[in-house]
């Protein structure tokens, strides 16, 4: 830039300088001129005043030395002093001697000179008084003498040219001031020109001086100005336009997405979406496709269309797509234009004029591809529409994956309430089951019962002779027929206690007992049993005091023992009672009977099931006692394990907790024994 | 002994009932269902009401708890033992909360009925 500033080069030509230089030349000229001539006139003024005053002497000696001639006016005396006296004084070149009687002596050169000075000779008294004895006459002029001295002794005349030389340099001067004013008056012309940014208005100084340098250098700073100038307003007006555009794009964006906020419908909003889509972008035909879903065969699907003048789902869709080719397609990313479509094209429905900007757009969110919009104009795409384009695209994709979720989540809501519907009729049909279960259980019960108490009471009667006397024969079978009673009634119960078991409504009632006691009664009781065997119920252990159900405990322990003396024809039946470390305890109960297959160990604790399912079985049992013990120690928190060997016998362990469950619900799985 | 009033349908069980308590020396009035049984409290104030609860024509438990409504302070406070079949769980509860004062479930031996009977007997 400093190099285009200046026009002449780095420095500015000397002309105002030698101007000055030349100035400043003449002025010391002048000065030195001046003073020599007034040097000169000041020493010929000295000289011509020593001339003088040798005149004044000159003349003094001559009055002195002539006095006496003059007053004898004796002409040839006078002569003789006055040659005396030029001889004396060099510089004296002519004396005149004018004599009383009138005769006249002329010395040396007698025309008048310059310097010359007449003087009359007058005698004095004291003087002259003796020489002529008249001393009363007072003085009297005895003559004139006329005194000549060297004429070369001139005064010079004062300085004729000082004047012209004075008015010279002031012209100079004062045209110089005047023609510099005039330049620099350009020059400011110039900077206020640049000031009030009229760059080429800048005015031209002629001639090769600094101030046209200047004035130069101004142009070109005008020039350069003017053109940075018309550079910024050139950018100012890009950005202008720029800004404007943004805008608008924002306009578009703002009014497209204001349809995307709409509410997630199915066809309706991708419509809209559609529509609004093609309407910025000046669109004559837009498709809206979704990606399929796996099990469709085809990889988009049409959604929406805009300008085609059929429904989304018209089989003339269909065709397009194939026509154009998107199956084959590879949708990348970015934004991708295909050949024209030409009129015969199934979208153009009738319209003649092929449509040459044909652009994908794909959809893209989170790297899925959700679909792709084709829009189909006229004119191939302006820069404008494809960034509108660009711009609309991840917000439309969006908008498409929130769509496919919303479905997805309807879908699946409508599925919760259909399964929700039917897990409700499927409660209601198992309560309706359940009541009628109980009320069944109920009614068996009661319908059971009833005969029961008849023939019990028929029974006992007849025992107790009310109908009449009977033998001994008669007496035993009627205690059978009680004993048969007895026994059903206890089916009866247990097959009770089981339905309420399977609905979980076993009634259990905690309360501190002595488990020794409990294994004591049962053992006992059931003492009677091993009548027919060889050997006793043993029952080991001691006191031992935990809070249960003691009546359930009995009932557990009654029928384990049952079945204990039932299998075990002969060797023992033990019943152990023993604390275990947790603060629980265990009732065992070991019998050296016929023993259980590893196979069947787990079926035993099945309901009606025994070991030995057929017909020609050698035990009596419905098979309901274990199942409802186990059952019992659940409901108790505790649990019932069975060991054995095949003809080795078994072991049943009933475990009992510490503490009674806090909620019957969670009662215990039955742990395997070890 | 005692004057007993036996509410019951079943053929069977009345004579066993019947029986029972007659070889030991109570009297005994019958009724097969609860509208006779209320007929015949109309009249007659019984020691003691065994009391059946499945009933033809109006069920036990309606009729402990019309008995207990009666404005006559002597049937009101009458004795009554429901002697029931209905032995489920809440059964005693519930017959107890119709105004029963004691609670028999069959099948019931014909010694224990009469040691029952002559407790409550006893009692009042």
């Amino acid at each position: 830039m400093p190099r285009e500033l200046n026009p002449t080069g780095t420095r500015p030509p000397p002309g105002l300088a030698l101007i000055l230089l030349f100035g400043a030349l003449l002025t010391t000229v002048g000065l030195v001129v001046a003073t020599r001539i007034d040097q000169t006139t000041l020493n010929q003024a000295g000289e011509q005043a020593l001339r003088l005053m040798a005149l004044d002497h000159l003349s003094g000696l001559a009055e002195h030395a002539l006095r006496l001639p003059l007053a004898l006016d004796d002409t040839s005396l006078a002569e003789a002093v006055g040659r005396d006296l030029m001889h004396r004084h060099r510089d004296l070149v002519g004396l005149r001697i004018d004599l009383p009687t009138g005769a006249s002596v002329a010395l040396g050169r007698t025309q008048p000179a310059p310097w010359h000075r007449r003087t009359e000779v007058i005698a004095t008294r004291h003087g002259i008084e003796a020489l002529l004895e008249s001393p009363n006459d007072g003085p009297t002029t005895l003559g004139t003498i006329e005194i000549h001295i060297d004429s070369s002794m001139t005064i010079p005349a004062p300085l004729p040219w000082t004047p012209w030389v004075v008015l010279l340099v002031s012209s100079a001067g004062l045209g110089f001031t005047f023609w510099f004013r005039h330049r620099l008056g350009r020059l400011c012309d110039g900077a206020i020109a640049i000031a009030s940014g009229s760059f080429h208005q800048v005015p031209k100084l002629g001639g090769r001086d600094e101030l046209a340098w200047s004035l130069g250098v101004l142009r070109t700073v005008g020039t350069v100005l003017a053109e940075q100038v018309d550079r910024v307003h050139g950018r100012n007006a890009d950005l202008l336009r720029d800004a404007t555009l943004a805008e608008d794009r924002l306009h578009r964006l703002d009014a497209f997405a204001s349809t995307l906020l709409s509410p997630l419908q199915e066809h309706a909003v991708t419509d809209r979406l559609l529509e609004s889509f093609a309407e910025e972008t000046s669109a004559a035909l837009a498709l809206l496709f979704v990606t399929g879903s796996p099990d469709e065969p085809r990889r988009f699907r049409c959604v929406s269309v805009h300008g085609i003048g059929m429904p989304f789902d018209d089989p003339r869709i269909v065709a397009g797509c194939e026509a154009t080719g998107l199956a084959s397609l590879a949708i990348g990313s970015a934004l991708q234009t295909l050949p024209e479509l030409e009129p015969e094209h199934p979208w153009m429905s009738g319209r003649a004029v092929p449509l040459r900007g044909v652009a994908i757009l794909p959809l893209r969110f989170r790297d899925r591809l959700e679909g792709m919009v084709l829009l189909a104009a006229r004119e191939p795409w302006q820069s404008v529409d494809l960034e509108f384009m660009g711009d609309a695209a991840p917000p439309l994709a969006i908008a498409l994956a929130n769509r496919r979720a919303y479905e997805a989540t309807v879908s699946l809501a409508n599925a919760l309430e259909a399964r929700n519907d039917e897990l409700v009729q499927q409660r209601d049909r198992l309560t309706v089951v359940d009541r009628i279960r109980s009320q069944f259980v109920a009614n068996v019960s009661h319908e059971l019962r009833t005969p029961l108490n008849a023939i019990i009471g028929y029974t006992e009667l007849m025992a107790d002779r009310c109908f009449g006397p009977i033998t001994t024969e008669q007496e035993r079978h009627l205690e059978s027929v009680l004993e048969s009673s007895e026994h059903l009634l206890r089916l009866v119960n247990q097959v009770l206690d089981l339905s309420r078991a399977e609905q979980d409504e076993l009634e259990v009632d905690f309360a501190e007992c002595d488990l020794f006691g409990v294994a004591e009664r049962a053992t006992r009781i059931l003492q009677p049993l091993c009548r027919e065997r060889p050997y006793e119920l043993t029952l080991v252990g001691r006191s031992l005091r935990l809070t249960t159900d003691a009546e359930r405990t009995h009932q557990i322990l009654v029928n384990l023992l049952n079945n204990a003396i039932k299998f075990t024809p002969n060797g023992s039946v033990i019943v152990r009672v023993h604390p275990t470390p947790d603060g629980g305890a265990e009732l065992v109960v070991e019998d050296t009977g016929v023993g259980i297959d590893a196979a069947h160990m787990e079926l035993v604790f099945e309901a009606f099931r025994q070991v030995d399912g057929s017909s020609t079985r050698s035990h009596d049992g419905v098979g309901l006692g274990l199942a409802i013990s186990r059952r019992l120690a659940q409901a108790l928190g505790g649990s019932l394990c069975v060991r054995s060997e095949v003809g080795r016998g078994s072991t049943f362990t009933l475990s009992l907790p510490a503490c009674p469950p806090e909620d019957r619900s969670s009662t215990h799985r039955n742990r395997a024994c070890a | 002994m005692a004057n007993i009033l036996l509410v019951e349908d079943n053929i069977h069980n009345r004579t066993v009932f019947e029986t029972a308590l007659r070889s030991r020396g109570h009297e005994l009035t019958i009724a097969e269902d609860g509208q006779r049984a209320l007929e015949i409290l109309e009249s007659f104030v019984p020691d003691l009401v065994l009391l059946d609860l499945s009933l033809p024509k109006i069920d036990g438990w309606t009729v402990a708890r019309t008995i207990r409504a009666c404005p006559d302070p002597r049937k009101s406070k009458l004795l009554i033992v429901a002697l029931t079949a209905h032995a489920m769980k809440g059964d005693r509860e519930r017959a107890l909360a119709a105004g029963c004062d004691g609670y028999v479930s069959k099948p019931v031996s014909p010694r224990q009925l009469a040691r029952t009977v002559s407790e409550f007997v006893k009692a009042a």
